[in-house]
């Protein structure tokens, strides 16, 4: 504190205290010497009366003389000389020794101080000789009330005789008083013009000083201003500060009144300036945050995330009396000024055409992109393919408008809905992935996002058919893609030969080491679709760098259409897991002793009682528990020691059970985590049997059983009974 | 130090705990808001993870309530972007910090990090 | 003008047609957006929306009693508005009506049809055109209206009496 007051400001504490200084021994000595001053009358009127009394003496003297010549009575005079006598006598011992005399102007007593002054001192001497003649004579009239002749006679003569000369040095001593009072008067004189002509100096200086501190300050905040003005005014973003009571400071870039379209600026209320453009939801949550930036307790460096201000729509009024739209973006940042008040920065950028871009762009490569990919995705799959894709996603897509069309306004049926939109969904979802055909598989990808996010909704807040909306509307996107898919086959129709008949077909299956028991013929015309899985193996199996070849054994049983639709989207889940996660690569099989190509089958069989059994089995690592272990780990489904545990079993129970993922990392193909959770389900919803039976480096099998009772009159979706399709949730 | 997690998700809680084990003494978690403030009473942890959205009693309230209780506890609020206001409410009853779910384990740990260096007045 | 934009409007059409007829009657405000809205439950009051869905081309629509409006601009879309007898009555009732003929029905599902409209001019602002509403004939076939491959359905339900709100936009 003090050192910084002696810092900053020494000159003006000294100047200021020499100021005081003076004038305070000004006024000190002033107190001092008028004191001595009314003392040095005091004596001088002492040393008057002195005089004067020798004067009385000599008269009291011949007063007494004559009335004793007269015979009449002297006693006034005795005693008015025998008064005086004592009166000088004391007085004169005052002046000598110092003492209490009584003071002539006021008849108070006073003290005075003996007279030390070596000429006073020679005037004393010399008067204090001449008393004691005086003393000698007339000390014999002081004894009693009778004076004899003899006593008077000679008082008189020797009192006529030396009255003037104690007159005289009376006289003198006065003067000698008076001179001594002159000087002191002149010296006080003397040193107050001396106090207040230092003071004055001082004062000048003190003045001229700052003046001329003030001035160069000036200047350089003059300076200053204009700098900061000149930077203000060049800068490309809206600059200003704001304060803690969430003003807007004086200065500003020019660049926010473009922003804004507006001067008003300065010295406003953030929130009524804010108001204008925004809404009050938005003011209010601006406020809020910027007010953070002022507290203590807050780390600034953590609390950008949160600004509200960010690409944020302003609707801002031109002169005209239109409006526009502007995006802009608040950033803050806090100063430490001088004085240790806090003050914010507010940068705002406008980022209208910046994101007008990235949205132009976005469309436009959505666009491009998707038609550019429509066709590299139709031209490789094959004609009768497609048909049935078209026919089967319209029929999918039917089915999830038909679910929405039957939803019953209450929440447990919403979520009813939603479950079973779900389960259609992921089956599209895996029938577009086997054509590859990521567009589709993308829209149907975006549909689960969608449904994830009601299923949300749902947990805090009742539904209303309303959040259904963008469900419907994404619906109608995947109509339309299908409409489009269609249009080009059509039209491709044209070009490409007519659908492979049956002989290629199994040329084609040939070429890809197919291996079937039965003709190929008779399963093609059963479930024709369960080949698309041969070549989307090998896409897979070449992508994950692992050489597999698929066998399909026993699918030439007739199965209705659910059922066969079930069975094969389950069958797609376990292909997705055997590529990913059974099967060895060529070096790893090599290095076991392993035949280099991995073997994964599924197969169908039955009793004829109508118990069915449907095997999927690979001959890859078999189940690794610790790679599940890790993964559920990984997952934060459980805790490393929580898993360290758990059997065999129960791990995978896990695997199967829990549809958690992280989200982290969600592709087309896997990362939902709801692949196996898919197939649990699945199963459970046959009302089958799951078995998994696994040996380490060497088979994982999956057994599902179930019975049937086959319909030989159709297999229309429609004569599925209605408890097979119904969901356990 | 004491660290207490609160998020109803298994998984976060576990990532987190996972990240900052060896930072602090002892870690424990809590599943809502009420659980949180039970356990703030009973663990008196100098540092809080906060999830905003849960069941039952929620960040912001389960933050003012903690406050209450121990002023000098240290909060990073970890939750997804949803809803700022309600993270800057959060924040302007006494969290120190936000961190926007999902994050990353250096993420996490810095944060925590500038948390802790934060100089709270009781 | 995205498409949600355009649907949303004429849904909060609605609700605020119903909100404002439960008002002139007294009675509290809609209750849909927090609508514990189950179907046993007879104190909602206010409209209660439905799951949308999609409808095809070439179907089959309406109620016995249809108001359309067709919009033109950037995007152009036909909109339906479609109530049975037992909606409508409940209606004129609530207004004081007791006269519960044919007119009087067709001219209440225009009303309705004129208040959505009114709204979308609002809402929309300068770069569509909305139509008057007229009442048409039912049933109707979408095809003979040009419409999109496909409309939305929003089904809706006041004082336990469905409708059903038809969309169709089409970007222009």
């Amino acid at each position: 504190m003090f050192g910084s007051l002696f810092g900053k400001y020494r000159f003006l504490v000294i100047s200021i205290a020499l100021f005081l200084i003076f004038d305070l021994g000004v006024l000190v000595l002033n107190f001092y010497t008028s004191g001595k001053i009314a003392e040095q009358t005091e004596l001088i009127n002492s040393a008057a009366r002195q005089r004067t009394l020798t004067q009385q003496m000599s008269k009291a003297t011949l007063y007494i003389k004559s009335q004793k010549l007269q015979l009449w009575v002297y006693q006034s005079g005795l005693d008015e000389l025998r008064d005086h006598y004592q009166t000088f006598g004391a007085n004169l011992e005052a002046f000598n020794r110092g003492g209490t005399i009584v003071s002539p102007s006021t008849s108070l007593p006073i003290s005075i101080s003996a007279v030390s002054d070596p000429e006073g001192v020679a005037i004393l001497s010399r008067a204090n000789s001449l008393w004691s003649e005086f003393e000698t004579a007339i000390d014999p009239l002081m004894v009693d009330t009778l004076v004899s002749d003899d006593e008077i006679r000679p008082a008189s003569s020797f009192i006529a005789a030396n009255n003037l000369k104690m007159f005289a040095l009376m006289d003198e001593l006065t003067e000698f008083f008076k001179a001594t009072s002159e000087r002191q008067t002149n010296f006080l004189r003397a040193a107050q013009v001396v106090g207040i002509t230092l003071a004055t100096i001082n004062f000048f200086i003190i003045l001229f000083h700052f003046l001329g501190q003030l001035r160069v300050r000036d200047q350089e905040i003059q300076l200053k201003q204009h700098e900061s003005d000149q930077i203000l005014s060049t800068i490309n973003e809206g600059v200003f500060l704001l304060d803690q009571d969430m003003m807007m400071s004086g200065q500003h870039s020019k660049q926010l009144q473009k922003i804004f379209l507006t001067r008003k600026v300065s010295g406003r209320k953030f929130e009524r300036f804010l108001t204008r453009y925004f809404p009050q939801k938005t003011v209010s949550t601006a406020l809020d945050f910027a007010k953070l930036y002022f507290r203590d307790h807050i780390d600034t460096a953590l609390i950008e995330d949160v600004n509200p201000l960010k690409r944020v729509e302003a609707i801002i009024t031109k002169k005209d009396g239109e409006s526009e739209t502007k995006y802009l973006d608040f950033s803050f940042a806090l100063l430490n000024q001088d004085d240790s008040r806090h003050v914010v920065l507010v940068t705002v950028r406008d980022v209208t055409s910046q994101i007008r871009l990235e949205v132009q762009d976005r469309l436009n490569a959505d666009e491009l992109e998707q038609q550019m990919m429509l066709l590299t995705q139709i031209l490789p799959i094959h004609q009768s393919d497609l048909a049935a894709f078209i026919e089967d996603s319209r029929a999918g897509l039917d089915r999830i408008n038909l679910l929405l069309k039957g939803t019953k306004q209450a929440n447990d049926d919403y979520e009813i809905t939603l479950t079973r939109i779900a389960r259609e969904t992921h089956k599209l979802k895996g029938n577009a992935s086997v054509l590859n055909f990521e567009m589709i598989a993308q829209g149907h990808h975006k549909f689960e996002n969608t449904l994830e996010e009601i299923s949300r909704q749902s947990k805090r807040r009742a539904l209303t058919g309303r959040d259904f909306l963008p469900l419907t509307m994404q619906l109608k996107q995947s109509f339309a893609s299908l409409d489009l898919i269609n249009d080009v086959r059509d039209k491709l129709g044209d070009y490409v030969n007519t659908s492979l008949n049956q002989g290629e077909w199994a040329a084609q299956a040939n070429s890809l080491e197919l291996s079937t028991n039965e003709s190929f013929n008779e399963i093609a015309q059963q479930n024709p679709k369960w080949f698309e899985l041969l070549a989307y193996t090998q896409k897979l199996a070449a992508q994950k760098g692992i050489a597999a070849r698929l066998n399909l054994r026993g699918l030439n049983v007739p199965l209705n259409a659910h059922l066969s639709s079930e069975l094969y989207s389950i069958a797609v889940q376990l292909l997705h897991n055997s590529l990913a996660h059974g099967l060895e690569s060529e070096r790893e099989r090599l290095e076991l002793k392993k035949p280099s190509l991995g073997e994964i089958s599924v197969s169908i069989s039955h009793d004829k009682q109508g118990n069915y059994r449907f095997l999927f089995e690979d001959d890859g690592r078999g189940f690794n528990y610790e790679r599940i272990r890790a993964e559920l780990i990984e997952r934060g489904v459980l805790d490393a020691s929580e898993a360290k545990i758990l059997g065999n079993t129960a791990l995978v129970r896990y695997a199967f059970k829990d549809a958690i993922s992280t989200q982290d990392n969600v592709d087309q193909t896997a990362g939902r985590g709801i692949g196996l959770a898919l197939v649990w389900q699945q199963v459970k919803a046959l009302n089958a049997k799951l078995k998994i039976r696994s040996v380490s480096n060497e088979f994982t099998q999956f057994i599902i059983d179930f019975s049937f009772t086959p319909n030989k009159a159709g297999s229309k979706i429609s004569d599925v009974p209605s408890e097979a399709v119904r969901l356990v949730s | 130090m004491k660290l207490m997690i609160v998020d109803d998700s298994l998984i976060i809680r576990n990532k987190i705990n996972r990240t900052l084990l060896s930072r602090f003494s002892k870690v424990c978690r809590a599943e809502n808001g009420q659980q949180a403030i039970d356990m703030a009473k009973l663990e008196h942890p100098n540092v809080v993870t906060m999830d905003l959205t849960m069941p039952e009693v929620d960040g912001v309230e389960a933050i003012e309530r903690i406050m209450a209780i121990a002023p000098d506890t240290h909060i990073l609020v970890i939750s997804a972007l949803a809803d700022k206001a309600t993270a800057i409410k959060a924040l302007s009853l006494g969290a120190n910090g936000f961190l926007c779910k999902p994050f990353t384990q250096s993420q996490l740990s810095s944060a925590i990090e500038r948390i802790i260096d934060i100089e709270l007045s009781k | 003008m995205s498409e949600r934009r355009y649907i949303d409007v004429f849904i909060d059409g609605l609700i605020g047609y119903f909100d404002h007829l439960n008002e002139s009657v007294g009675l509290p405000r809609s209750v849909i957006n927090q609508s514990e809205a189950d179907q046993h439950s007879a104190q909602s009051v206010g409209l209660e929306l439905g799951t949308p869905y999609l409808l095809k081309n070439e179907a089959t629509i309406g109620l016995d009693f249809t108001g359309m409006i067709s919009v033109s601009g950037s995007s152009v879309g036909t909109v339906f508005v479609s109530a049975p007898r037992a909606l409508l009555k409940r209606i004129l009732l609530s207004h004081g009506e007791l006269e519960l003929g044919d007119e009087f029905m067709r001219d209440l599902v225009g009303e309705i049809a004129n208040t959505l409209a009114g709204n979308a001019r609002r809402e929309l602002g300068a770069d569509f055109h909305i139509s008057i509403p007229r009442v048409i004939q039912t049933p109707i076939n979408t095809k003979d209206y040009s419409l999109d491959t496909h409309c939305y359905l929003l089904p809706f339900r006041w004082r336990s009496s469905k409708a059903e709100l038809i969309i169709s936009v089409k970007k222009n």
